[in-house]
C-alpha cells in the first residue's frame, strides 16, 4: 500500500505473562526473581516512503512486576511504560519471506520501589535511546490458513537515562536540587540492551490470533550502579487489519452522515 | 508465499527452516544470548558468605570509614580477618547474628543496624553511657493535661508566661499550619523553650522547615555530599545546605532549644540548623550525632543491614557524626527531680527571664 488513502494499519493488542529478574545496586545486591505482567500495543503500516518499501512501527507497553529476593522475604514491584517507535525498510528475498532493517525511538518510563528499604526506596527510571532493528517475517499456508512468522530484535545504540550517583540520596535530588551526573550517556558498553519478540499470527474469522514471545534483556552500569530487568513473557491477543479508503472508494449509501 | 500441506510438513519445515528463516531468528535472537550480563558478585548463603557480603557492603557504601579510622583508629580491613575467625561452619544464626553485630558495632554509628526477623543489632552507645537528663514523669508535670497537641508538637503556655514546645519524633508529620497555629497561640509569650529531648530523628525536611521559623535570612547551616564510587575517599563536593526565612511566622523573641545525648539524626542536624542564630541558645547535654543519611542493604540471607550513605557537615565543615556541643551546658540534677522539677526547663526559664 503506497498512499494514504487506502492503506492497511495493523493494530495488535496483546498481553502478556512471564518471568523478570530485576536487579538494582542502588536498592539491593541482590537479584529479585518473580512474575511480571505486560501490554502490548502495536500499530504498523506501510508509508509511501521509498514506495512503500519503508513501514512504520509503533509500540507501547505497559509493565507491571512484582518479585521477591531469594530468600523470598523481601519485596521490589515495578511498573514501566515504554513506547517504541521506528521506521523499517523491507526485502522480500523470496516468496514468503521478508526482511527489515531499520531503527526506532524509544522511551522508557518508571521505576522499582523495595518495600522493606529506608531512605533508598526506589529508584525511578527515565531513558530515552535510539536502537538498531532487524526483523524476518515469514507467510506460509497450512492448508487453506495463511500463517504468519515474526521475529524481532532491537539493540540499544545510543542514548540518556536518569540515575543517581552512585550514594546520592533523592532527599538530594528533589528536596535540595543536587544534581550530579544524573543524566547518564548509555552505548552497548554500558548498557548492553536487546528487546526481542518473536510473534505467530493465525487468521480467524474476524481478526487474527497472535501467540508471541518478548524477552527483553535490559541492564546498565552507570555512576557506578548495576541495574538489569531480564524478562521472558508469553503473549496473547488478536491483530485487526483496518483499511482505510477514500470517499470515492465507498458507496454514498454506506456513510451515514 | 510458500505453500504447505500437513503430510509434508515436517519436511518442508525443515527445508525451508534449514535454509532461510529459522536460520535468521536464531541468528538474531543468539546475538542476545550472547550478550555479557551486567550482575552483582553473588555471595553463598552460609556464614562466611554472609559477613563477606556484609563487610563489602559497608566497606563500599558507608560514609564514615576514613573519618573513623582519624578519629579512634578504625581499620576495617583487620575488622574482617578478625570476625571471620569467628566464624565456624555450623554455628546458629543466633550466634552469626552476635558476630556480625558485633562486627557492626566497631562502626560506632546509631544509624548502623542489622534486622532480623528475631532482633535487631544495634549501637546505641552514644546515648546508653551517658546521663538521660530527662525524666519522663517529672516532664508529665510540666505538660500537664492542658496542653495542647498540633500534629507532633505539644504545646503550651508555662504559668510565667514561657512558651513551651516538646517535640518528640521529627518522623511524627508537620505542617506549616501547624507551625502558624503553635507560634500565634504563643505570640504573648515572653521566650520559648523548644524542647526536643529524646527526638531520635525523622525526616529532614521537618527539621529544615522548623529551624525556618527562627530566622529572618538565608543562612548557610552546612554542607551535605554522597560517595561517588566505592572507594573510602570517593565522595561529591559537598554542596552547601540553607536554611531559608519561613513565609509563614516566624519568632522574634529569644528561644532555648533543650537537647540531651538521644537527639539523633535529623534532631542532630535541626540543632546544627538553629545552633547561632541570633535569638537561639542552644542548652542541656551534647547531642548524640548521627549525621549520615541511612541506607538499606541486605545480605544473602535475608537480613537487613541499615548503614550511613550520605555524610553531613555543619557551616564549618566539620564532621558532627559524634554530635554538637551545646551552648550551655546544663545536667540534670538529681536533687531537682526529687523535688519534681526538671533542671534544664528550669534553667531554661531562668535564662529566657534575664
Amino acid at each position: 500500500m503506497t498512499g494514504t488513502a487506502d492503506r492497511v494499519v495493523s493494530r495488535a493488542y496483546l498481553l502478556g505473562l512471564g518471568h523478570v529478574n530485576l536487579l538494582d545496586t542502588y536498592l539491593s545486591p541482590l537479584s529479585y526473581q518473580g512474575g511480571q505482567l505486560s501490554y502490548l500495543g502495536e500499530r504498523s503500516y506501510a508509508t509511501r516512503i521509498a514506495g512503500g518499501k519503508v513501514g512504520f512501527q509503533s509500540l507501547f507497553q505497559a509493565i507491571g512486576c512484582y518479585a521477591l529476593s531469594p530468600v523470598q522475604n523481601g519485596t521490589t514491584m515495578g511498573g514501566f511504560l515504554v513506547s517504541r517507535t521506528g521506521l523499517h525498510y523491507r526485502w522480500q528475498p523470496s516468496a514468503g519471506l521478508r526482511l527489515f532493517a531499520g531503527g526506532n525511538l524509544n522511551f522508557t518510563g518508571g521505576g522499582l520501589y523495595n518495600l522493606r528499604n529506608g531512605n533508598n526506596p526506589a529508584q525511578a527510571k527515565l531513558q530515552l535511546d535510539v536502537a538498531a532493528s532487524l526483523a524476518a517475517s515469514w507467510s506460509f499456508r497450512v492448508g487453506k490458513q495463511l500463517l504468519a512468522l515474526r521475529g524481532q530484535v532491537d539493540m540499544l545504540l545510543a542514548g540518556l537515562m536518569f540515575s543517581p550517583n552512585y550514594g546520592q540520596s533523592y532527599y538530594e535530588l528533589f528536596s535540595l536540587g543536587h544534581y550530579d551526573h544524573n543524566v547518564c550517556f548509555i552505548f552497548p558498553g554500558n548498557a548492553p540492551t536487546f528487546r526481542q519478540m518473536l510473534t505467530f499470527d493465525v487468521p480467524m474469522r474476524r481478526a487474527t490470533l497472535r501467540l508471541g514471545y518478548v524477552s527483553e534483556i535490559e541492564q546498565s552500569q552507570v555512576n557506578g550502579l548495576k541495574n538489569h530487568r531480564y524478562s521472558h513473557s508469553f503473549m496473547i491477543g488478536f491483530v485487526r487489519d483496518l483499511h482505510f479508503l477514500s470517499r470515492k472508494q465507498i458507496p454514498a449509501n454506506q456513510i451515514f452522515y | 508465499m510458500g505453500k504447505i500441506r500437513f503430510p509434508r510438513l515436517v519436511r518442508v519445515l525443515d527445508s525451508v527452516f534449514g535454509h532461510s528463516f529459522l536460520k535468521l531468528i536464531a541468528c538474531l535472537f543468539s546475538v542476545s544470548v550472547m550478550v555479557s550480563c551486567i550482575d552483582e558478585d553473588n555471595y553463598e548463603n552460609t556464614p562466611e558468605g554472609n559477613l563477606e557480603a556484609l563487610w563489602q557492603i559497608i566497606d563500599t557504601r558507608y560514609c564514615f570509614l576514613d573519618y573513623k579510622a582519624e578519629s579512634y583508629g578504625l581499620d576495617w580491613n583487620e575488622v574482617k580477618g578478625r570476625y571471620m575467625a569467628c566464624l565456624t561452619p555450623n554455628m546458629t544464626s543466633a550466634q552469626l547474628f552476635e558476630v556480625l553485630c558485633n562486627m557492626l558495632a566497631e562502626l560506632r554509628d546509631g544509624h548502623v543496624n542489622l534486622y532480623t526477623a528475631a532482633d535487631v543489632g544495634r549501637y546505641w552507645s552514644w546515648q546508653e553511657d551517658f546521663p538521660a537528663n530527662f525524666n519522663d514523669s517529672v516532664h508529665r508535670l510540666y505538660l500537664g493535661t492542658d496542653y495542647k497537641i498540633a500534629s507532633g508538637l505539644k504545646y503550651k503556655i508555662l504559668d510565667d508566661n514561657i512558651g513551651y514546645i516538646y517535640y518528640e519524633s521529627f518522623s511524627d508529620a508537620l505542617g506549616d499550619g501547624n507551625l502558624d497555629e503553635v507560634f500565634y497561640y504563643l505570640r504573648s509569650c515572653t521566650g520559648l523553650i523548644l524542647d526536643v529531648r529524646n527526638n531520635g530523628g525523622g525526616q529532614l525536611t521537618y527539621a529544615s522547615m522548623l529551624a525556618s521559623r527562627f530566622t529572618n535570612e538565608k543562612r548557610l547551616v552546612g554542607y551535605i555530599a554522597h560517595k561517588t564510587g566505592p572507594g573510602h575517599s570517593d565522595f561529591s563536593d559537598p554542596e552547601p545546605e540553607y536554611v531559608e526565612p519561613s513565609q509563614g511566622i516566624r519568632w522574634q523573641k529569644k528561644v532555648v532549644v533543650l537537647t540531651n545525648r538521644a537527639c539523633y539524626s535529623s534532631t542532630n542536624t535541626f540543632v546544627r540548623n538553629v545552633k547561632g542564630m541570633p535569638r537561639v541558645t542552644v542548652m542541656g547535654d551534647r547531642t548524640g550525632g548521627g549525621s549520615g543519611m541511612p541506607y538499606t542493604s541486605e545480605l544473602p540471607n535475608g537480613w537487613l543491614v541499615r548503614f550511613s550513605a550520605c555524610p553531613m557537615y555543619d557551616a564549618q565543615m566539620q564532621q558532627i557524626e559524634f554530635g554538637i556541643e551545646p551552648d550551655v551546658l546544663v545536667n540534670m540534677d538529681l536533687a531537682d527531680i526529687e523535688k519534681n522539677k526538671d533542671t534544664l526547663i528550669e534553667q531554661a526559664r531562668s535564662f529566657l527571664k534575664k
